[in-house]
């Protein structure tokens, strides 16, 4: 019993809470957070719960008649909790963050609802069982991300929703007739563990069509170039929703895609077969490049981790395209690493925002004086972009590399290396402002006073995080990391 | 309970005529919302268990006596429009008593909204061509007497322009059934089915089909006959235009499926029906690229009905080739282009009070001056955005179950104008709907406006529809197999 309905009481949980925080009235603020907290830590417990079931072989399905022929189906396989977890150990964290990031900012209600609705189409995302379950959640989220995205209601935020939409609906437009086409010609669009596509004899044409489509819908929300407009532009959206919308929700559900697309629906042996990797390795590299060389360029701290995200996101689906163990894993865990260093990056730009008013890279000179941990945490998760040890990122470039040279692509590691170096370009002289560049007295720096409690939960978040990144790193080996999961989760599903 | 088929009739028509002599109406229109919504379920039910039900008034049966007959099509229709109808009923009367309507007025508008009820309902459950008329005319004139009613300048041209183009679309409609009784003698449709099976379609009959169809065009505002929805949609009381777009239109849309599909053979040559091809894609992009350009938001809510409606006969001119279907096909375009019709009823209607909500409030219609609140309106805006969501045919609604079914008809078919058009549908209608949601997220340095307190009722009727919407995308599963399984096919 457990087992069929744990899943939709998963992502209900977050789903109720934003339906009763909507109408809560914007003064009750302490039962609206009491109630954003107790949901996201509920739905922690949850998620928890079923990982040590999955971890000990259960299954779970959820399965509704949905339309003709296609069922409404809910799973938790280890890819799925990856993904689960992730999402809920963030969103916790993310909310406690925003409660006081958003302290003065209006409409706090309608900003928490849409919060956990987000969260619960998150979720309905990584348990997505079939394609068609997968796209109904998808679209949710886009559509729970948008009020995010414009909260602001400035005219620039309404453009930037605006593009958010446009691309990301073009996109799901593209999944939904790959979907259509799949299920016309295949039969089926569930996700297999080998692939449903290996045992159903489909023509080169229509195996090319169903993935050029599919994938390009995807390639949207992973920022792959050239679709990835749609993210700088984002930035506009308060700090928690670019911390965890950009770094969580919206982007790995993209890349999410992509990875159920290459191992469930096509399979790992067919993907290779037919030549398809070729393209995706292409794509993710360039963007790998590209979005480092962008981030170069930038002023704006949080436009610099935007384009920082476009290029680390490719790492994952670069990881996936290869041939080999090693970096199916490497890019596997980086979903994971990745998203837990860029939410420490965000939520330290957000503080110093709110607490300084520094937007800008000119005006972090000397911020390690005055918040020396908020620039510490920064640090590490700065250190974990670049890959350098013992951070997380250092264990992804590491798998990535063997398995770039595992399957034989050797300039594999060249993107690496350069991308490494690019990363230390833009991330190095924004610590050496934090910790050593006096202040300059040309640029305005607004210290703001902040209640001591606020600054508790913008910090204490962050510093989480951050610890979470090193420890990640450290302790790759034991059987709490991330690595280990990705570990069974190959393993265990595709026989490797 | 197969009586129960003419209680949906009579009670409403009844209580109409009441309303207009005892100064009850509120009451008496409560009690059809309460009740006839409770029929429909129970109906429904009893058709889904059972198969279709029928009833011969005076036991005089077809060819010459009135038969009342629900099958799965009837049923779903009318129990869409129950619900529909009784929560726009709640709304029209807190509409009424909010804008301050005398007793008399109310009466009156209450008495033709019962008698539209009435003739909706007959219209949905008759079965032969000369009912189908006269109920077609009854809901023709209400209407007009409901946008009259409005009073002013332009609600009384828009009247008179519609008036003037239903009874060109009625008289087209008649002679097209005379037409089809001089060839085949009957006019109930199931012995019309029988007798065009075994008679081979001559140019007599040909016509006949052609001409109705022309007369239904016409009164169900597909491009170029559209001109007359957006005025007489937009200048009616908000309750109006929620009934008028929502479900009125869509009757005319529900007589042309019920004749396409009288046969398993195509009753028009698939070449005259490419001009309807033709103008259901204009439809999509004329409405839609008219309604980028209102100012007005009513207006741009009704040129969204002339969009929308061009997804429904795109599916229709797919539907009439009925030979080269195959039957699973079939069913998916015929189950999908019904369940968008019955999305679209309810989300336009939610969409139409939310809007009128608004313009209520702001005693506005410009879209520019609809934002900076000073009082909050969740209710309203949630309304507003799930029945937006539902037009854009997105998850997870029952817009995006249509939608799909629909798409993937077409694709199985190899009907590529068809699913691309379809495919493309929700950009379009995003861009026009943003226009309008945009504004509530606008947050300017202007000063907040103060607005008249919307009464309880009216958002949380708006609400409901719009949650309904939305539990459409969800259980769909019953619906659909009421449908499937009882519609002859």
């Amino acid at each position: 019993m457990i087992n069929i309905l744990l899943p939709p009481i998963i992502i209900g949980i977050s789903m109720l809470t934003g339906i009763i925080i909507y109408f809560i009235n914007e003064k009750r603020e302490r039962f609206r957070t009491i109630l954003n907290l107790a949901g996201a830590f509920i739905k922690l417990l949850l998620v928890l719960f079923m990982l040590i079931k999955v971890l000990n072989g259960e299954e779970f399905q959820t399965r509704i008649g949905f339309v003709e022929g296609i069922d409404f189906v809910l799973i938790a396989d280890p890819l799925s909790l990856l993904f689960l977890t992730l999402s809920s150990v963030l969103w916790l964290l993310t909310t406690f963050y925003a409660i006081g990031y958003m302290r003065d900012a209006k409409n706090r209600s309608r900003f928490f609802s849409y919060f956990s609705l987000c969260v619960a189409a998150t979720a309905g995302i990584a348990m997505a069982g079939n394609l068609l379950t997968f796209y109904l959640f998808y679209e949710t989220l886009t559509l729970s991300t948008f009020p995010l995205v414009i909260h602001e209601g400035s005219q620039k935020a309404i453009e930037a929703g605006k593009t958010y939409l446009r691309y990301t609906i073009t996109g799901g437009m593209l999944i939904l007739g790959g979907t259509l086409y799949l299920y016309s010609t295949a039969g089926s669009v569930d996700f297999a563990t080998n692939g449903i596509l290996q045992n159903i004899p489909l023509s080169k044409g229509e195996l090319n069509t169903i993935f050029f489509f599919i994938f390009t819908g995807f390639a949207v929300k992973s920022a792959i170039v050239p679709l990835h407009g749609w993210l700088p532009k984002a930035m506009v959206a308060p700090a928690p929703v670019s911390a965890l919308l950009h770094a969580v929700a919206v982007v790995k559900a993209g890349v999410f895609g992509i990875i159920r697309l290459i191992l469930n629906i096509f399979g790992y042996e067919l993907f290779h077969m037919a030549n398809l990797s070729n393209i995706v390795i292409f794509a993710a590299s360039f963007t790998i490049i590209y979005g480092s060389l962008m981030a170069i360029s930038q002023k704006n701290i949080k436009r610099l981790l935007a384009y920082s995200t476009v290029s680390q996101l490719s790492y994952i689906t670069l990881g996936i395209s290869l041939v080999g163990n090693y970096a199916l894993i490497g890019g596997m865990v980086h979903l994971v690493h990745q998203g837990i260093m860029k939410v420490t990056l965000f939520m330290c730009a957000g503080y110093f925002d709110k607490a300084f008013g520094i937007k800008n890279i000119e005006q972090l000179n000397c911020v390690g004086k005055r918040s020396p941990l908020a620039m510490a945490t920064f640090t590490i998760a700065a250190f974990g972009m670049i890959g350098l040890p013992p951070t997380a990122g250092f264990i992804t470039k590491w798998y990535l590399g063997v398995g770039g040279l595992e399957s034989g692509a050797w300039y594999i590691v060249l993107i690496l290396l350069a991308s490494s170096f690019l990363n230390a370009i833009y991330f190095l002289p924004l610590i050496y402002r934090g910790w050593f560049k006096t202040v300059d007295e040309t640029v305005i720096v607004k210290p703001k006073v902040l209640n001591y409690y606020t600054v508790l939960f913008l910090i204490f978040p962050p510093f989480v995080t951050a610890i979470l990144t090193l420890l990640f790193g450290l302790f790759a080996a034991s059987s709490f990391s991330p690595l280990y999961w990705a570990t069974i989760i190959i393993y265990r599903e595709f026989g490797l | 309970m197969i009586h129960i088929l003419v209680i949906l009739i009579i009670l409403p028509i009844f209580l109409a005529a009441i309303s207009l002599v005892f100064k009850i109406s509120p009451f008496l229109l409560y009690i059809c919302s309460m009740f006839i919504p409770l029929f429909g379920v129970l109906l429904a039910t009893y058709v889904y268990f059972n198969g279709p039900i029928s009833f011969s008034i005076g036991d005089w049966t077809a060819p010459l006596g009135i038969t009342l007959y629900m099958d799965g099509l009837s049923a779903l229709m009318i129990l869409t429009l129950s619900f529909v109808l009784s929560f726009l009923s709640v709304y029209l009367v807190s509409y009424l008593k909010a804008e301050k309507f005398d007793i008399k007025s109310q009466d009156y508008i209450i008495s033709a909204w019962l008698f539209m009820w009435g003739s909706l309902n007959a219209l949905f459950l008759s079965r032969d061509l000369f009912n189908l008329y006269v109920t077609l005319e009854l809901v023709g004139l209400t209407s007009v007497i409901l946008i009259a009613i409005a009073k002013t300048e332009n609600a009384l041209r828009a009247s008179l322009r519609y008036f003037i183009l239903a009874m060109f679309g009625s008289l087209t409609y008649l002679f097209g059934v005379v037409m089809v009784y001089r060839s085949l003698g009957v006019l109930d449709l199931i012995l019309i089915s029988e007798a065009v099976d075994m008679k081979n379609l001559d140019f007599q009959l040909q016509i006949g089909f052609f001409f109705i169809l022309l007369g239904l065009f016409i009164k169900g505002a597909i491009f170029p006959f559209h001109f007359w929805l957006p005025p007489a949609h937009a200048n009616a009381l908000s309750p109006i235009s929620a009934l008028l777009s929502a479900i009125v239109v869509k009757a005319p849309f529900y007589l042309c499926v019920r004749i396409i599909t009288i046969s398993g053979q195509n009753i028009l040559d698939m070449r005259m029906m490419l001009p309807l091809l033709i103008f259901a894609i204009c439809a999509i992009f004329w409405g839609s690229f008219l309604a980028l350009r209102q100012n007005n938001l009513k207006m741009l809510i009704a040129y969204s009905t002339v969009a929308q409606l061009g997804y429904l006969y795109i599916m229709l001119y797919f539907v009439a080739d009925m030979k080269s279907l195959d039957i699973n096909t079939y069913k998916n375009a015929f189950a999908g282009v019904i369940y968008y019709c019955i999305s679209h009823m309810v989300a336009k209607a939610a969409l139409f009070m939310s809007a009128g909500n608004m313009v209520y409030a702001s005693e506005t219609h410009r879209i520019s001056e609809i934002k900076n609140y000073k009082i909050f309106i969740p209710i309203t805006i949630f309304a507003f955005g799930a029945s937006s969501i539902s037009i854009m045919s997105m998850p997870p609604t029952g817009g995006f179950v249509g939608k799909w079914m629909m798409l993937f008809a077409s694709l199985n078919s190899q009907h590529w104008v068809v699913f691309f058009v379809i495919l493309s549908g929700s950009i379009l209608s995003l861009s026009y709907l943003f226009r309008a949601f945009k504004m509530f997220f606008v947050e300017s340095d202007e000063n907040l406006i103060e607005i008249r307190p919307i009464p309880f009722t009216m958002e949380l009727s708006a609400l409901s529809l719009g949650v309904i919407v939305i539990f459409m995308g969800f259980l769909s599963y019953y619906p659909l197999q009421l449908l499937l399984k009882w519609t002859l096919f």
